[in-house]
């Protein structure tokens, strides 16, 4: 049975999440709806609607932040240094088989859309590694 | 570091969730601490003792 403190911080990182998923999107679907593709100008547009995202994001993470305990704290932490680290250390490997040609890479497209994929990637598996290592702390201290 | 946090707790029929709640942390957290798997800061502890009315060092066992 989740406690009210428990359903609290996860309102928080849900609104977090979902709020800035909705406003993101919505903003940048009606950008590019009326906005040319390749213009500087789209691109400044598109910048301002990730910061309105990642301002309303960053204000309920601190909420979700100010409310953990510190031993969750401890667990983020850790998560995070271990986890994007270990990320670092595994794609560095697929980033070479890339450059080096011994993988594909999207044929016809623009130098900015690989770029765009590895960040993507970067993010995706910094992600992952920090869940891992998330999901290592705390069961080591069961 | 061992503690006798699970005694305590014991003696006033708290749960772990009861105890987290008076300490305002996760049931977690309180697990994590009372197996010494994970120690708690310095006002945390103080809270603790004051919860429990000891002294820190009645509570936690330094073991050296």
């Amino acid at each position: 049975m989740p406690t009210r403190r428990s359903m609290v911080i996860a309102g928080y990182y849900a609104t977090a999440a979902v709020g800035s998923a909705a406003i993101w999107s919505t903003l940048a679907l009606t950008i590019l709806r009326h906005a040319p593709l390749a213009q500087v100008s789209t691109a400044w547009m598109l910048t301002g609607a990730y910061a309105a995202a990642m301002a309303w994001a960053a204000w309920f993470l601190w909420l979700y932040w100010r409310r953990l305990d510190e031993a969750a704290k401890e667990a983020q932490k850790f998560a995070w240094f271990v986890g994007s680290i270990g990320a670092l250390i595994v794609t560095g490997p697929i980033m070479l088989f890339f450059r080096l040609g011994a993988l594909p890479l999207p044929h016809g497209v623009g130098p900015g859309v690989p770029f765009g994929l590895g960040w993507a990637m970067l993010a995706l598996s910094q992600g992952v590694g920090f869940l891992i290592a998330w999901a290592g702390w705390w069961q080591a201290k069961r | 570091m061992k503690n006798r946090l699970k005694v305590l707790r014991a003696e006033r029929d708290w749960s772990q969730a009861d105890l987290a709640q008076r300490l305002d942390v996760s049931r977690q957290s309180v697990n994590a601490i009372e197996t010494g798997k994970y120690d708690p800061s310095l006002p945390l502890a103080f809270k603790i003792a004051r919860l429990f009315a000891q002294p820190i060092e009645t509570i936690f066992l330094d073991g050296q």
